[in-house]
């Protein structure tokens, strides 16, 4: 390339030295730029909020699922979306004439928890991992290499089952293990291997790399270029599994809740209503799965578009396009 | 070139570095020595795998030495801690053969330049913004481009943010790893024009890693000859090049290809 073909951006050469932008200010600046990023965003935010309700419900001494359960349609039992009723009914209702659209709504609570928390547990977990594994190498990658091959031994539904019983009373600092985050912490030990293996071949890659040697010359400790060098340069294969595993979480707690030890029996949630469809299909009773899958496929959906915006707003180099 | 002094800045002794054991052992640099005075360069030359950068990132404890001594200013590098080298990285410093590879793509040329200034001197946000115009525009490149990142530059000017981040702590030695090797050939003159410059004004040491003994003929002071982690032949520049001894460095110099192709069958290649 020669060397004077570089004019860019000429207005950005005002002459005046003007203060660096971080990775992250430079990614959330071009993300708020990007409008189908933020109508994406917009709709999981809504999905989030949607889930909040219940629990500032329950804050302030309201059960919106006692409510929603009292609140049965004795007439309605097992029928098919109608607006006879309003809003209430337009997605149908189930076998105790129970709104589905209720049902739906409260159920993103359960399933936008399961599916965040579990992955707010592994994906990080495998990162760190995968990145120390990676960087230090010798006996701290052959003790985590160890560790995950264990763990990936045991086929992944065994392993869930496992620690599903295990935690069944068990109390530790006034959390019940038992319940939800028993649930969230089966599901991020048994998701955590895929994200650390791709981070640590990433980090064994780059950790070869002129600008880590480069970081290392001039004295940066091994922690410092970690965070500096490495971490930003791995963070897509988090911001990927992270879309990816969202959904496997869902998909975990559905197969939990049809095993009967996943999501309490009676708490709305989607994973409940598609393991109700076994008997539901059967006599063509479609509307409790259809709204289940439909309100997973949305948030799904919108969460892997952010997610992939996401990604490329953290990459400079797709900075001039588009 | 700057005058020698009678101590050496860098002295190398009986440096050894392997890889792998047992059978797979490879004695990639065996038995070297060789000495840096201030304001000298001293060019390692040879070719692929000979073991030239090995020595380079040895010296700077960047792979550990299965043996040897690096006298820096009368103190052994190789006996230091981790910790006690720390003051020694400010004054030593590297520019790397793949400009493109030795910059970090997701920080700013900026951040990339400031980098050993945030490790050795701890400047306040202003004097560290000041400093780093400076180094941008001593290295040729205008100081208004500190916000942008490294995939928007040409090769060469990837090489001159390199040379600036090597420059930021006033450095006394700097390994110069084939600098020039992955630009063309305009540029390389550039490059080298740059680094002689910046020798002249700042007293730097340079070993300069190289395996094109033209671009070596014009800058260095002293020259090493590489062949199997072994230095074969060491001398001046002019001895080097006008008699040389060693069997190899012949091979090396008949190798040189000749830019005058009526004059191309000048010197016999020794195969």
């Amino acid at each position: 390339m020669a060397e004077t073909e570089i004019q860019l951006n000429p207005n950005a050469d005002s002459g005046e030295l003007t203060p660096g932008r971080s990775l992250w200010a430079d990614a959330l600046r071009r993300l708020t730029r990007d409008k189908v990023a933020m109508i994406f965003f917009a709709i999981v935010m809504v999905y989030v909020l949607i889930a909040l309700v219940p629990l500032v419900a329950s804050w302030c001494g309201f059960n919106l699922v006692d409510w929603w359960d009292a609140a049965r349609n004795g007439d309605f039992r097992d029928h098919g979306p109608t607006l006879q009723n309003g809003i209430e009914g337009i997605l149908g209702y189930d076998v105790f004439g129970r709104s589905v659209l209720g049902k739906t709504i409260l159920g993103a609570n359960t399933s936008m928890s399961v599916g965040f928390m579990a992955n707010i547990i592994a994906v990080p977990l495998g990162m760190l991992l995968g990145a120390i594994a990676g960087y230090y190498g010798g006996k701290v990658d052959d003790f985590i290499v160890w560790v995950y091959t264990t763990f990936a031994c045991v086929p992944g539904i065994i392993l869930l089952i496992a620690i599903k019983f295990a935690f069944k009373g068990v109390t530790i600092l006034g959390v019940d293990f038992g319940g939800m985050p028993g649930l969230y912490l089966a599901l991020a030990v048994t998701s955590w291997i895929g994200t650390c293996r791709l981070v640590r071949a990433e980090t064994m890659r780059l950790r070869e790399l002129d600008y880590v040697q480069a970081a290392r010359c001039c004295g940066r400790g091994r922690f410092m270029i970690l965070l500096k060098h490495i971490a930003p340069n791995v963070m897509h294969i988090g911001i990927i599994n992270f879309s990816l595993g969202f959904v496997g979480a869902i998909q975990s707690e559905v197969m939990l809740s049809f095993l009967d030890i996943g999501v309490p029996a009676g708490t709305p949630s989607w994973g409940n209503m598609i393991s109700a469809a076994d008997k539901d299909l059967i006599a063509g009773h479609w509307w409790q799965l259809a709204s289940a899958v439909g309100a997973m496929f949305l948030v799904v959906l919108a969460w892997n578009i952010f997610g992939d915006r996401l990604r490329d707003a953290l990459d400079p180099k797709l900075k001039n396009a588009g | 070139m700057t005058e020698s002094n009678d101590t050496p800045l860098l002295e190398v002794r009986n440096l050894k570095t392997t890889f792998g054991k047992g059978k797979t052992l490879v004695k990639a640099v065996d038995d070297v020595s060789f000495k840096v005075y201030p304001g000298q360069t001293v060019a390692m030359v040879g070719e692929s795998g000979s073991g030239k950068t090995t020595v380079g990132r040895t010296l700077l404890r960047l792979i550990p030495a299965a043996g040897g001594e690096v006298i820096y200013r009368g103190v052994d590098l190789m006996s230091l801690k981790p910790r006690e080298m720390h003051p020694y990285r400010q004054k030593m410093q590297m520019i790397f053969q793949d400009p493109a590879s030795s910059l970090n793509p997701r920080m700013t040329v900026g951040n990339i330049v400031a980098e050993p200034l945030d490790v050795h001197l701890k400047l306040t946000r202003t004097a560290r913004r000041k400093r780093v115009g400076e180094l941008l525009e001593k290295s040729g490149l205008n100081p208004t481009w500190l916000n942008r990142y490294p995939h928007e530059f040409s090769g060469g000017q990837r090489q001159r943010i390199g040379i600036a981040r090597a420059l930021a702590c006033d450095p006394e030695f700097i390994v110069c790893d084939e600098p020039v090797s992955a630009l063309d050939v305009s540029i390389q003159a550039q490059i080298l024009n740059l680094l002689d410059d910046l020798q002249k004004e700042l007293g730097l040491s340079y070993l300069f890693v190289a395996h094109n003994l033209a671009v070596v003929e014009h800058f260095s002071d002293y020259v090493c000859v590489m062949n199997n982690g072994k230095i074969v032949e060491h001398g001046d520049r002019d001895s080097i090049y006008d008699t040389p001894q060693h069997e190899y460095t012949k091979k090396l110099l008949s190798a040189v290809p000749n830019a005058d192709p009526k004059h191309k069958n000048l010197h016999a290649r020794i195969k």
